[in-house]
């Protein structure tokens, strides 16, 4: 009974007491501190108190639910089973770190109360939306989730950087709001309900074109929330945003939701899954190339935060790949995936808080205008090369779990190409990562930092960073434990000495640290020559300076396009339709005109005959200057067959 | 035989008169209240007559019945080589009320209107008076050739009103409406002659009881085609209307208001009742379609016709095609609405035309006929240009005028049938209607006269123009009173499919 009272709290709670935000800020700023850490801490305790019910049960997944609208048979509710517990403690969790860190980080800025409001706002809905047990309720929460971000990106209003960002980010994940929308529209019409468990049930009734369409339209709702290839350009501007906002929203939870969505699909689709044609290689691939191409561009950009994100979109890829390798007999990739969803929450989140540290310490994002903080700030260096050795997937922190089993699976299951390139990224994975520590933290101080005072960050922002340091070491552990809560079939493959004896681990430790460090070490220099240089016409240099050109092709093309489109049209209705009372009246005046000049010409054309053969003798009438009786005859004429061909179309001989 | 006597008795007494006008004249001429002696000649002639009407009226109208109220075979049987037969029904009744007032209105106008100096202007009147005979006796006609004979007489007839004064352009316009009557006579006769072939009667009940049991209804198409074209070019339906404009424009101010307020209501009536209540019984012939394209090209020739005139009169004239156009409109949707319509847009129409003609004789006197001409009219004729401005806010449908009420019963007949475009069209013509009779009323009230010389109007042809005024007025505001008095005709009229 706990768990139902929790499981509806545990959500409702946040969402709530958001609203008391800004009553309690009103009285004081650490009143309200106060209040969000103590909402997020009471929020962590029920989201744990969700863990054992599901792991004791014998169920697939406790569910609850409520009418919502009760005319439409609509209803609300919760949907407790493995995936959105694991979601839903992690999204708590991760509340509660970023609203420790946001004392620190945040302290003194302009519209806390907007910003405390938001991020509760923001974990309300993240959870409802995990939590949810219907489509609809779960699209609300979507919603909600992608406004939060908006809010939150353009948290600082003033700088118009920032508003833009937020705009091209609501804009961009609209996409993917209209294919989720029309995928749950289509899934309403086929089987007349929202509810998972409906759906579940009945999804073998939907004919497979229909369940291919959906299944696709919800991945391209997932590709534009989880920031994949077309669509992944968001969420480097999404960047914008305070790096607290970004390590809780664009980093471990938010950006999750596709990866959410996918899972939860396949779970719903069950066998289906398998039988829809292109569709599970599409995730595959789609992964793939994000995780490929996200890494080439986390190797070359110059902003701190750049670097994160560009790494985020890249392991988000990797989660993608590892949904796409499911196969019939094996749920390894589905739990690799999940597993490094966690792993990679850990590592990026603290990759995002030491960011924040450092920015907050320097001034700037450029990390050109970085290096030699290892002095300076020893205690966010050693966190960070724990950050740099987990992302690089270094035994035994968690993602050399994780990782490694995403591998494995693809291995066992996908093709042989997205092994090759799941391996090369996971070099230039290494790579990048070299090459952050290096800019940040190794060589002389710059410039720049010579002017500056700087200063080891604040405790209050470097405990959670220490928090989530520590999980990032023993995170890979609990692999077994969490096969187990996960319900996987293929339990029995994920023994730790496995992952260390498996034949993956020396192939990807001979193509990881040296290929990594050829890259780094080509690719370093090359870019200290690039920066001297600044016009450099090495096409791989240009190529990823404008990362691959996906913002420029839709900017310059589609968004120039639609501008041109639209300014055309208004062009047009300008001209057309405001003129067009007058331009309707002048046409009809001239086509009333030409008719009558028409019928005038005639009528004199016919006069002349008729007054000089048949009215020869009616001298008055000659005067009359418009006589046109045969023209009428004529008419009247037409007008009967008008008539009978009216008739005989209508009614048929 | 008393029944037969009651029918009869509007006709007869009509026609009676008409002949009796020109002795009684005779002697008017000789005296030397002329003026008054005619005024009271034709009251007691509209006296008798709207007597012999009311008594009709009293007796049957507003009788719960869904049958006509009178039905009476003059010969002994229905089927008989040569029979004629009349009915009384509502509309019938309805139609009669209305010929005999609006007779009556014009007859007080044509009074100082014509000039009987120069002309025996006692056939004139004559002739107006066995033409509405003769239109009486087309609304109380019960079988198709007795209609016929009644409503040729009517139509042919009226082309000698156009002649009245014989200026050229009056008889050539005269000459082409009795050709066009004649093209007209002809495609009905045969048409009928077909429809006698098919069912052996020509009774109203006895032809519609022939035709629902009709098995092969390709000589009774031809027919109806022929009737159809026959009876729109004598209720100048587009593309059979060009005479209309260039007879009502050529004809004197009277003859054109005793043409546009009776001979062109009896035209729609005929149209109505033969084609709709007659030959088309239920399943028999679904022409609706066809009657709803001819309605939408009428509505809109008319109106851009009207759009283009500098002649005011002409203007007029082609409202008349357009009001056509409108009556097409309700009758489409036949249903009682569509007729409901019909009837009120009868005598609105009836009486809106009859103003806007006889305000116009009065303006044509002292030479404005132009647009031009027009300019600053409200300064120096204000009874005269206000008598106008009401015709055209009527025409225009503005509210609390009797033409507001009578486009709204049209449209809303015709929103609930299957042709709810033609709405569309009614309301956009309505609105350039509007456009171009504001342009007349800019041009009375906005522009400035060429010379401001203020002209005395003539009080005694300002009254029967003043009592249509008031007409419209009172049926705009209280629609009712008219309203009452058709739904007696509309709940009746049985033969609705």
């Amino acid at each position: 009974m706990l768990s139902d009272v929790s499981s509806w709290l545990v959500w409702i709670l946040p969402l709530v007491s958001s609203l008391f935000v800004p009553l309690i800020g009103r009285k004081s700023g650490k009143a309200r501190n106060a209040f969000v850490v103590i909402i997020s801490l009471i929020i962590v305790a029920l989201a744990f108190s969700l863990v054992p019910n599901v792991y004791f049960s014998s169920e697939e997944a406790l569910e609850s639910s409520a009418p919502w609208i009760p005319s439409s048979g609509i209803t609300a509710g919760v949907f407790i089973d493995p995936l959105s517990v694991l979601f839903t403690v992690l999204v708590a969790f991760f509340g509660l770190i970023i609203a420790i860190y946001s004392l620190g980080y945040m302290k003194g800025e302009e519209g806390l109360t907007r910003y405390y409001f938001f991020l509760l706002l923001f974990i309300g809905s993240m959870i409802g939306l995990v939590i949810s047990d219907n489509f609809l309720q779960m699209f609300i929460f979507w919603e909600m989730v992608g406004l939060c971000s908006y809010s939150l990106i353009s948290f600082w209003y003033k700088r118009p950087e920032s508003v833009r960002a937020g705009a091209k980010v609501f804009l961009m994940t609209r996409i993917g709001d209209i294919c989720l929308l029309a995928a749950i529209g289509l899934l309403y019409a086929s089987l007349g309900s929202f509810s998972f468990r409906y759906t579940i049930d009945h999804i073998a009734t939907i004919p497979l074109p229909t369940l291919t369409a959906i299944a696709f339209l919800v991945l391209g709702g997932a590709i534009a929330k989880s920031a994949q290839l077309p669509l992944h350009t968001w969420l480097y501007s999404a960047m914008e945003a305070p790096t607290s906002v970004s390590a809780l929203l664009h980093a471990a939870t938010m950006v999750k939701a596709g990866v959410y969505l996918i899972a939860r699909l396949i779970l719903i689709l069950g066998p289906l899954a398998f039988s829809l044609p292109m569709w599970l290689p599409t995730v595959a691939w789609i992964g793939v190339l994000t995780a490929f191409l996200g890494a080439t561009l986390a190797m070359h950009t110059h902003d701190i935060k750049g670097v994160l994100a560009y790494s985020t979109i890249s392991q988000l890829g990797f989660m993608m790949a590892a949904l796409g390798t499911v196969t019939a007999h094996s749920d390894l990739g589905w739990f690799a995936s999940l597993f490094h969803m966690v792993s990679h929450a850990f590592f990026e989140g603290l990759g995002f808080l030491l960011a924040g540290g450092i920015i907050h310490a320097v001034g700037t994002r450029d990390m050109r205008l970085m290096g030699g903080l290892r002095k300076i700030m020893p205690l966010t260096f050693a966190l960070s090369i724990i950050m740099i050795v987990t992302t690089s997937g270094l035994p035994p922190f968690a993602a050399f779990f994780s990782k490694g089993l995403i591998i494995t699976s693809a291995t066992e299951t996908g093709n042989l190409f997205q092994v090759i390139l799941l391996y090369a990224t996971a070099a230039l994975t290494f790579a990048y990562s070299l090459r952050f520590t290096a800019l940040t933290f190794m060589g002389k101080k710059s410039e720049h930092l010579e002017k500056l005072h700087v200063h080891e960050a604040p405790k209050l922002m470097l405990l959670p960073a220490v928090v989530l340091a520590v999980l990032c070491i023993a995170w890979g552990f609990v692999e077994p434990w969490l096969g187990v809560f996960m319900r996987i079939h293929a339990e029995g493959e994920l023994s730790l000495l496995g992952a260390f004896l498996n034949l993956e681990t020396p192939i990807f430790f001979a193509i990881l640290g040296p290929v990594g460090l050829i890259i780094y070490l080509t690719y370093y220099k090359n870019s200290e020559v690039m920066m001297k240089r600044r016009n450099s016409s090495n096409p791989l240099a240009v190529v990823l300076k404008h990362g691959y050109f996906f913002d420029d092709f839709y900017e310059k093309i589609i968004a120039r396009g639609v501008v041109s489109f639209s300014s055309g049209v208004r062009r047009l209705e300008g001209s057309v339709f405001g003129n067009f009372p007058q331009l309707v009246a002048s046409s009809i005046v001239s086509l009333a005109n030409a008719v009558h000049k028409y019928l005038d010409v005639l009528a004199d054309e016919l006069l002349s005959i008729v007054a000089h053969r048949t009215l020869r003798s009616a001298s008055q009438m000659k005067k009359v200057p418009s006589s046109s009786l045969q023209h009428y005859i004529a008419a009247a004429l037409l007008g009967f067959l008008l008539i009978l061909v009216l008739i005989i179309v209508t009614i048929g001989v | 035989m008393v029944e037969l006597f009651d029918v009869v008795l509007p006709i007869i007494s009509l026609v009676a008169f008409s002949l009796l006008t020109l002795p009684v004249f005779k002697a008017i001429r000789k005296s030397h209240r002329k003026t008054a002696l005619t005024l009271a000649w034709f009251s007691t002639v509209f006296a008798v007559t709207g007597a012999a009407v009311a008594n009709l009226t009293l007796k049957y109208y507003g009788l719960p019945s869904p049958q006509p109220f009178l039905n009476i075979t003059v010969t002994d049987a229905a089927s008989a080589t040569l029979s004629s037969a009349f009915m009384i029904d509502g509309v019938s009744v309805y139609m009669a009320i209305i010929f005999t007032a609006l007779s009556a209105a014009v007859f007080l106008y044509s009074v100082f209107y014509v000039d009987s100096s120069q002309r025996p202007s006692e056939r004139y009147y004559a002739v107006m008076l066995m033409l509405t005979a003769a239109l009486i006796g087309g609304v109380f006609s019960g079988d198709l050739l007795t209609l016929f004979i009644f409503w040729e007489a009517a139509a042919a007839g009226s082309g000698f009103l156009m002649v009245y004064k014989k200026t050229p352009a009056a008889l050539n316009s005269a000459l082409k409406y009795l050709v066009m009557i004649i093209i007209a006579s002809a495609f009905v006769v045969f048409g009928l002659s077909l429809v006698y072939g098919l069912t052996g009667t020509l009774n109203f009940w006895a032809v519609k009881q022939a035709l629902t049991t009709l098995a092969d209804k390709h000589l009774l198409l031809l027919a109806f085609v022929f009737i159809a074209a026959g009876y729109a070019i004598e209720a100048a339906v587009v593309p059979f209307h060009f005479w209309l404009p260039d007879a009502y424009a050529a004809a004197p101010a009277s003859s054109a208001a005793f043409l546009s307020a009776l001979i062109d209501q009896g035209s729609y009536y005929v149209l109505i009742r033969v084609l709709v209540f007659i030959l088309t019984p239920p399943g028999v012939l679904d022409w609706t379609f066809m009657l709803a394209v001819m309605a939408a090209l009428t509505m809109v020739v008319g109106n851009l016709f009207a759009l283009i005139q500098d002649d005011v009169k002409r203007l007029i004239a082609n409202i008349c095609v357009a009001d056509v156009g409108y009556n097409l409109v309700a009758i489409t949707s036949v249903t009682s609405d569509g007729l409901r319509g019909n009837l009120f847009f009868f005598l609105v129409g009836g009486v809106t035309t009859a103003l806007a003609f006889m305000t116009l004789g009065l303006i044509n006197r002292y030479g404005f006929k132009t647009l031009e001409d027009f300019s600053g009219l409200g300064r120096k004729m204000p009874l005269a240009s206000l008598a106008l401005f009401i015709a055209a806010l009527s025409f225009a449908g503005v509210p609390s005028t009797g033409g507001f009420m009578a486009k709204y019963l049209v449209v809303s007949a015709v929103v609930n049938s299957k042709f709810s475009w033609l709405a569309i069209i009614l309301v956009l013509m309505s609105v350039l209607q509007t456009a171009y009779l504001f342009r007349l009323v800019n041009y009375m009230y906005a522009k400035k006269p060429k010379d401001e010389t203020k002209i005395k109007e003539p009080f005694k042809l300002l009254v029967p123009i003043f009592i249509l005024v008031a007409i419209i007025i009172i049926v705009g505001v209280y629609p009712n009173i008219v309203l009452d008095l058709i739904e007696h005709a509309v709940q009746q009229f049985p033969l609705i499919p």
